[in-house]
């Protein structure tokens, strides 16, 4: 087994993740899932398939792994102007909040509100691999990890829907994968994201979205292997440097 | 001790921008000289350089960076903040009275019998009052007086947030924390949505079980350069007919700060509003056409706007009713056709330009045809693409001839200046220019020439009615385009039928026209059989609906009164 086991996927949709520096008004997109969201991921299909108590245990050790995607050879990102639901706010405040919320509630314009937001989909062109090292884990955890990954059907928003078409080892990643602070190598991109991962202090309660602990989320800034070729008011393209 | 910064791009809006050049006025206000901003090739980052080094400003002395608003009932407190009240009513007055006086250009008048104009920035006042109601209560305020009191260790904890820090806001924060010691210190405010186009208002959590509607917070050393920024870089307009917002930002590619500074005091004086579409066109025609005029910015030997500045982020916040949400986030590059060969070839890329600005300035957006020319002129101008002009010259030839028959003044594409459009579209491969001098291509395309504009001005001007408009002829041409042996067909039937109506007038001892030939139809189709067909039709029809410069075949007609009328009204 190399250092790293790397999945391959094929974009079937549009994908979007939404900027963790981003609010609901403008949701600008990542070009890569982050390793938070690859990780949140594994843990979604290993608690549906095999019960929470399983994905409780595949948390130990997934939590610090190293987890490095590259992008497919092209991104084209969609600017987009969608419509959205939005919590209903009052504007009274104290007793007669409560009170103008049963109204709305019984007009029927609560709790949620209809709104408009900017969203960014990209469409990809070419392979998406998520590169995890695994070096420090015991021959059966790739195992689970493997059985997981084959079966993610997809990353950020939901329904961004991606193949699973194959599995690859290497020792050492090849510049067309992101590169993050604190990593060695560095991308020859000129797109950087601030990505999300599971911080040093992340537990399963945090990560449980039924529980109310707030989560440990620490971001990096990444370099992606991209570069902005050509871009309009409606879309931007993005290749791959490599 | 430090002379470089660097500004990482990790939002892919105006933000990262508006920061960069907030770094720049800081350290211009700390003494540094010869400030730079760069995005180098492949850079994730701005680089933001310094000839002299920068010392610790931890015990610099208050410096302004950006300047205070005033509203109705506050008063100033500085002599460098803006009485928002004032500068409206002077606005008001200024308009009210070239309302009242539509022809007289305030211009031309003496010293002080015209009100005075409103300030160039207004927009970017106004904009701020409008997102930021109210402005006293607004971070923006806020900061103003935080950095009043504590402006080294805000400076500072910025310059080594650039230096070392990478800019990661959280690591800026740490460090602000650490220089103010025991002090008491505001660390964060919120990010408002017209600095931060994707981090306004609204729901941003770490978990879906705890989502809410307050904003984000981030540090204040890095907000207070945006802040900066925004009068350094920045230019806001309201859209024709309509109440939104939309926020330009002068992305640099590597420029001096104080050219910069000059540049977009040009700029500023020269672009005006429009439509939501004209807006980004025209501003990107007249930041590339102060960039041209610069002789600095763009050297006369193979110099480019386009690497002097790169183009403009731009958000549109469109109006909801109660308040404003972003609807749009893009760049539009600045034009990268053109390169400037000598002096000589500058005049005529600024002769170009100008061409282009007073065609487009006159098309109302509101009207579906002219929206969707724009949105065409839109594309070709930002991604460059040779099918995008092309498309737009067919559909605008068709829409000219249209305005014109409705008696309507209309400004026409002089083909000596398309010609140079062409020749900076490629660059590399020389087809352009080897269809463009075919001889049988230029006879066809004075035939299709005569036989539209030609033939509806003698019709207009002279009541010559011996050749008839052929009004559908681009739709039609345009049509067959895409299959070489349909276009074939239909240009030897355009042929036959102008040969046709040339006998007919011969016949009748009527004006004459030249002739096309059988070589010349067989030379475009050579040309068809070499190059992309498409690209020779779509380039025939657009050169055919172009003016000559001097069009010494065509000594009936005489559009000039026409285009004269239409370049006044157009400067108005």
């Amino acid at each position: 087994m190399g250092r790293y086991l790397v999945a391959h996927y094929l974009p079937t949709t549009l994908f979007s993740l939404k900027d963790s520096q981003a609010t609901n008004a403008a949701g600008k997109t990542l070009l890569v899932p982050s390793p938070y969201a690859v990780k949140m991921a594994l843990l979604d299909v290993t608690a549906r398939s095999q019960g929470v108590g399983a994905a409780k245990a595949v948390f130990i050790w997934l939590k610090s792994l190293e987890v490095r995607p590259s992008p497919p050879q092209y991104a084209c990102v969609s600017n987009a102007f969608i419509k959205i639901q939005k919590p209903w706010q009052s504007k009274e405040s104290g007793a007669k909040a409560e009170e103008a919320r049963k109204k709305a509630i019984l007009d029927g314009k609560a709790p949620f509100q209809p709104t408009v937001a900017f969203r960014e989909y990209a469409q990809f062109q070419g392979e998406l691999r998520i590169a995890l090292e695994v070096s420090t884990l015991k021959p059966e955890e790739v195992e689970i990890l493997k059985s997981m990954l084959l079966r993610i059907n997809y990353f950020g928003k939901r329904g961004c829907f991606m193949q699973f078409t194959q599995f690859g080892e290497l020792e050492e990643l090849d510049e067309t994968f992101i590169t993050m602070t604190g990593d060695q190598k560095t991308s020859s991109g000129s797109v950087m994201h601030y990505l999300d991962d599971f911080g040093a202090k992340m537990t399963w309660e945090k990560v449980n979205v039924y529980l109310k602990d707030k989560p440990d989320r620490e971001t990096k800034a990444a370099l992606l292997p991209y570069q902005l070729k050509r871009s309009s008011k409606r879309s931007s393209l993005y290749t791959r440097v490599v | 001790m430090r002379t470089e910064f660097r500004v990482p791009c990790t939002t892919g809006t105006y933000a990262d921008t508006l920061t960069a050049l907030g770094l720049a006025k800081l350290l211009t206000v700390l003494g540094a000289t010869e400030v730079r901003i760069q995005r180098p090739p492949n850079a994730s980052y701005y680089l933001v350089s310094s000839k002299t080094p920068i010392p610790n400003a931890t015990n610099a002395p208050f410096q302004y960076l950006f300047p205070g608003i005033v509203t109705k009932g506050k008063s100033i407190t500085s002599a460098a903040d803006i009485d928002y009240e004032a500068e409206k009513a002077k606005r008001t007055r200024y308009f009210e009275w070239r309302k009242a006086n539509p022809r007289v250009r305030p211009e031309t008048l003496a010293e002080g019998v015209a009100p005075e104009p409103p300030r160039r920035d207004y927009s970017l006042i106004s904009s701020l009052v409008d997102m930021l109601k109210p402005i006293e209560n607004s971070s923006y305020t806020k900061t103003a007086e935080v950095l009043a009191h504590q402006f080294g260790l805000y400076a500072e904890a910025a310059l080594e947030g650039f230096a070392t820090l990478d800019g990661e806001p959280e690591r800026i924060e740490a460090r602000l924390k650490q220089l103010a010691g025991k002090a008491k210190i505001e660390v964060r405010t919120s990010a408002v949505q017209i600095f931060n186009p994707m981090a306004g208002k609204g729901m941003n959590a770490g978990k879906p079980n705890s989502i809410g509607m307050g904003g984000l917070e981030v540090p204040i050393p890095v907000e207070m350069l945006k802040f900066s920024g925004w009068w350094h870089g920045a230019v806001a307009a309201t859209p024709r007919k309509t109440k939104d917002l939309k926020v330009l930002v002068i992305a640099p590619k590597d420029i001096g700060y104080a050219l910069l500074e000059s540049v977009v005091s040009a700029f500023r004086e020269v672009f005006y509003g429009g439509g939501a579409i004209q807006i980004d066109v025209m501003a990107a025609l007249c930041l590339t056409e102060v960039l041209l005029q610069n002789h600095e910015a763009v050297p006369s030997r193979r110099g480019r706007p386009r690497h002097v500045i790169a183009g403009l982020n731009s958000a549109y916040f469109q109006s909801l009713g109660n308040a404003k949400g972003v609807s749009n986030l893009s760049f539009i590059s600045l034009p990268e056709w053109i390169e400037v060969q000598d002096d000589s070839d500058r005049q005529l890329w600024l002769e170009v330009i100008g061409e282009h600005r007073r065609i487009l300035s006159r098309l109302d957006e509101s009207r579906s045809e002219a929206h969707n020319l724009l949105q065409l002129y839109r594309d070709f101008l930002s991604l460059g693409l040779l099918e995008h002009f092309l498309e737009f010259l067919v559909d605008y030839g068709a829409y000219a001839l249209g305005v014109a028959d409705r008696n309507k003044p209309v400004q026409w594409f002089t083909t000596n200046l398309l010609r140079r459009v062409f020749m900076g579209l490629d660059n590399e491969t020389g087809s352009l220019s080897e269809i463009l001098d075919n001889p049988g291509f230029q006879s066809i395309a004075a035939a299709i020439r005569r036989s539209t504009r030609g033939a509806l001005y003698a019709k207009k001007l002279s009541n010559d009615r011996t050749y008839e408009v052929r009004y559908g002829l681009a739709q039609e041409l345009k049509r067959k385009a895409l299959y070489k042996s349909e276009f074939a067909a239909a240009l030897a039937n355009f042929i036959t039928e102008y040969m046709t109506e040339n006998l007919r007038a011969a016949d009748r001892g009527k004006r004459q026209r030249p002739a096309v030939t059988t070589t010349d139809l067989e030379q475009v189709i050579a040309l068809m059989d070499k190059h992309n067909p498409e690209t020779v039709a779509m380039l025939l029809i657009a050169y055919g609906y172009a003016k000559e410069p001097r069009d010494a075949d065509e000594p009936v007609v005489d559009d000039l009164s026409l285009d004269v009328a239409s370049e006044s009204e157009g400067e108005e």
